[in-house]
């Protein structure tokens, strides 16, 4: 079962959503904010938050004859999924995270929070090399696991 | 298709490795490569094939070489030739043009698709045309902006080779470095002219190129909206408004509406540079809360090593009250053009001040502030992003599925490691976003998410058993209208119309308002009767708190003995749920219950002077506490467990067991403090034990 996810130029990117929210905290006095542990926050928080819509969608719409547009934001790598596809990548992304977190981080950073290398090496304190080295070995394995 | 392999995780290092290794050799050669390294373990052998293969696959969306991403070669008529820079959300890329109609040179700014919002292409076109009027060669001109289709936005800018302003004026006698100040006054003013504020004016956005023309960088890039409401409304937001802490004036701090007043301060604090060659207002690295105090405290001590009519300039520049400053770029200019002519100055006291308050109002609706950013960073691009008007305009599934999401997130966020203060901070936001849909929502569907959120919402900040959030008025407020919104809509249950009114009640329990409580418990009461199944376990179950809690209003409002039945009514039902295999004995839940019940129960016996029992009873009720905090942490009910037993063996003489259930008490709540600091709840039961600590006897 295949989602729209037609980006228009109404859609909101949920990355932005974020984005806004943690501005906010940013801005309440008192709180302190890491922006080096921002990037990899996010992304994690942007994961929960799309797969959580994924799943309830599914659920939705077995029940359902109204298809509500999901909010796009996806990674060009998720957009061609489809819902169970989409949910198998979060259960890779668990299965790689117990077996390598730091790939599994590169991997989550990049598909959900949008970053690049360069984004995601300085968050992570690692050079870029490193971490296209370690995407390049992630890759391989996600693309395995999902058998595309 | 290949099987997907098990990977079994221990193997996982011997993959990674054996996949580089692979990736070392040349490809015809890593089969072979791989069957040697392999001999032994076959499964190893096919794992590392079957991603060697993938690895070799294009896969959309998976590209191998992220700098392919990162940026095209080609941006229109120009060509990529180098990558100059790179932040956190941007890349400066310099580029030629090669399309034969002219030489070139540009600079091209990049921002990448987590950085920026899809609106930002509407406000960098009206940035164009608006740039396109300040056609000023001393302006860094934006050329041209756009949008790949890969998502990510673009600016081109003329490519400025120079010196910074400061560098290049060290080897200038006072008089020409004056008179380098006065064109940079003058490109500035006619900035002014044009009702555009720099707001960002610092020594590395002046430059001199080698051929000794000035130029002034990232004039405007961003441009935030044109109504004054939304100056105000950014304006406002402490920290919205990007600045550099070191030439921020006060009133730019403070948040206020962008005026050219803010210039004026900072060309100011450039004077002083340029004359002293150190800042003004300190010379030690500060962070910008330090930038902030000096600036505010208006002590420019810098100043004093400039010497007779030039420090009175700079003083006047640099005045905390923007209207005791020089009202006008122009007028600070000709002060300078004064000095140089030796004419008497506007700075000199005695001189007729301008208003600069008169500017403002006269020109207050038609100032488009500019923020300039050498580069864009996430979190300016952001603050421009969601206003409310840009809301309006998107369709309403849009904004739904949007507002979703926020609150996804605040709600998320509540689980994670930050400190109460701010997540109180983050409910609150969330319950204004809420209002204003709630509000502006007509469809079944909204009112349904709505009603689910205010539940939520409310929950958090009212259980203030777990979550240290208490915020009983606001809470309530949100608990009602969920349970209206709720009781309106024809898709809600029953169950959870009864979940929101059972979270009404607790939450005017909590807040001690016993009379509505008690309606409002009664109320649960009789919805519970309108379930599906009244006499399932789990109704009982739910009555029997309601019960409870109706029991412990009774004892609130001083009628003990209606109490202690009721109490020992409920007591007796969920014994009876237990025979009945309705409950398990040691969960939590089940556990945690009890332990309130026979809390219950001794407060109405210690009302009726029955302190054997009342003792019995809370014992009972830290035992099954302390079974119920090896799964779910039940800190609280233990102390204040504890600290009834010490009450009451107080008044049953027994002074030394007081002391030491109180100071058991103790420190049970100040593991609960360790845990969570800034607990209200655990504060306040802090302070009663310390009471009874003092007060021995």
């Amino acid at each position: 079962m295949h989602l729209s996810r037609e980006r228009s130029g109404h859609t909101l990117q949920p990355t932005a959503l974020v984005h806004e929210f943690l501005l906010r905290i940013n801005n309440i006095p008192g709180a302190t904010f890491d922006l080096k542990a921002y990037f990899p926050l996010a992304s994690s928080m942007m994961r929960r938050i799309l797969i959580d819509h994924a799943r309830s969608r599914t659920s939705r719409l077995a029940n359902e004859a109204v298809a509500i547009d999901s909010p796009t934001g996806f990674h060009p790598a998720l957009q061609s999924l489809s819902m169970e596809q989409l949910l198998t990548v979060d259960d890779a992304l668990n299965e790689l995270a117990a077996m390598d977190p730091r790939q599994a981080q590169i991997l989550e950073m990049r598909f959900f929070g949008g970053l690049t290398t360069e984004e995601i090496a300085q968050s992570l304190d690692l050079s870029s090399r490193t971490i296209k080295r370690e995407w390049t070995c992630a890759r391989a394995w996600l693309l395995t696991r999902l058998q595309l | 298709m290949t099987p997907a392999p098990n990977l079994p995780a221990e193997k996982w290092p011997q993959i990674k490795a054996l996949f580089f290794a692979a990736l070392d050799q040349p490809t015809g050669e890593r089969a072979s490569f791989l069957n040697r390294q392999t001999e032994q373990d076959l499964e190893l052998r096919e794992i590392v094939a079957t991603m060697l293969d993938a690895h070799q696959r294009e896969v959309s969306g998976f590209e191998l070489e992220p700098t392919g991403e990162l940026y095209p070669n080609r941006f229109g008529p120009y060509r990529v030739t180098s990558l100059v820079a790179t932040t956190l959300s941007t890349l400066v890329l310099r580029a030629e043009r090669d399309d034969g109609q002219f030489e070139q040179t540009v600079a091209i700014k990049l921002i990448q698709p987590s950085a920026v919002s899809p609106q930002i292409l509407y406000r960098l076109e009206t940035e164009r045309q608006i740039l396109a009027t300040l056609n000023n060669p001393a302006i860094c001109r934006l050329l041209d902006s756009g949008q790949l289709s890969t998502g990510q936005h673009y600016l081109i800018l003329e490519w400025i080779e120079g010196v910074p302003f400061l560098e290049h004026a060290k080897l200038l006698d006072q008089r020409a470095k004056l008179l380098l100040f006065r064109e940079i006054c003058l490109v500035i003013e006619s900035a002014h002219h044009l009702l555009i504020v720099h707001r960002d004016l610092k020594p590395a956005h002046i430059l001199v190129t080698p051929q000794g023309n000035l130029k002034i960088l990232d004039f405007g890039i961003a441009k935030l909206l044109q109504s004054n409401s939304h100056i105000d409304s950014l304006a406002t937001q402490p920290g919205h408004s990007p600045l550099t802490p070191a030439y921020a004036s006060p009133e730019q701090w403070r948040g206020d509406p962008a005026t050219p007043s803010f210039d004026i301060f900072s060309l100011g604090i450039l004077f002083a540079e340029l004359l002293t060659g150190q800042h003004p207002f300190g010379t030690s690295p500060a962070l910008p809360h330090e930038w902030a105090s000096r600036i505010h405290a208006g002590q420019p001590q810098g100043l004093r090593l400039i010497k007779g009519d030039l420090q009175a300039i700079a003083r006047k520049a640099l005045e905390v009250n923007p209207s005791h400053r020089y009202a006008t770029v122009e007028s600070f200019r000709n002060d300078i053009e004064n000095y140089l002519d030796s004419r008497p100055l506007l700075a000199r006291p005695n001189s007729l001040l301008h208003d600069s308050a008169l500017w403002i109002r006269r020109n207050r609706r038609y100032l488009i502030p500019l923020t300039i950013l050498a580069a864009f960073t996430l979190f300016e691009l952001q603050q421009i992003y969601l206003r409310r008007e840009d809301q309006e305009r998107r369709s309403r599934q849009a904004q739904a599925a949007a507002r979703d999401l926020i609150f996804k997130v605040f709600l998320s966020v509540l689980g994670t490691n930050v400190p109460a203060d701010t997540r109180r901070q983050i409910l609150y936001a969330a319950i204004k976003q809420l209002e204003v849909w709630d509000f502006a929502s007509q469809s079944e569907i909204d009112k349904r998410e709505i009603a689910t959120l205010y539940s939520q919402i409310s929950g958090n900040l009212g259980e203030s058993f777990d979550n240290y959030l208490e915020d009983f008025p606001v809470a309530e407020r949100c608990a009602r209208r969920a349970l209206i919104l709720l009781d309106s809509l024809s898709s809600a249950t029953p169950d959870e119309r009864w979940n929101t009114a059972m979270l009404l009640a607790d939450i005017l329990f909590s807040h001690g308002k016993w009379a509505e409580a008690r309606q409002a418990y009664q109320e649960v009461l009789r919805r519970s009767y309108l379930l599906q199944n009244p006499q399932s376990i789990v109704n009982r179950r739910s009555r029997t708190v309601a019960n409870s809690m109706l029991g412990d209003i009774l004892l609130a409002e001083g009628h003990p003995e209606q109490a202690l039945k009721i109490q020992k009514s409920v007591l007796e039902e969920r014994r009876q749920i237990l025979r009945e295999g309705g409950d398990a004995i040691d969960s939590a839940p089940t556990t945690s219950f009890l332990g309130n019940v026979h809390y219950s129960l001794a407060q109405t016996y210690a009302a009726l002077n029955l302190l054997g029992p009342a003792i019995h009873h809370v014992s009972e009720s830290i035992a099954n506490h302390t079974i119920a905090n090896a799964t779910k942490s039940s800190l609280r009910p233990i102390a204040e467990g504890l600290l009834l037993l010490g009450d009451l063996h107080k008044r049953n003489e027994s002074s030394a067991l007081a002391n030491q259930s109180w100071r058991e008490a103790e420190r049970t709540v100040l593991a609960m403090l360790a845990k969570e600091p800034a607990s209200i709840p655990a504060q306040k039961i802090l302070n009663e034990i310390r009471a009874r600590l003092v007060h021995p006897r």
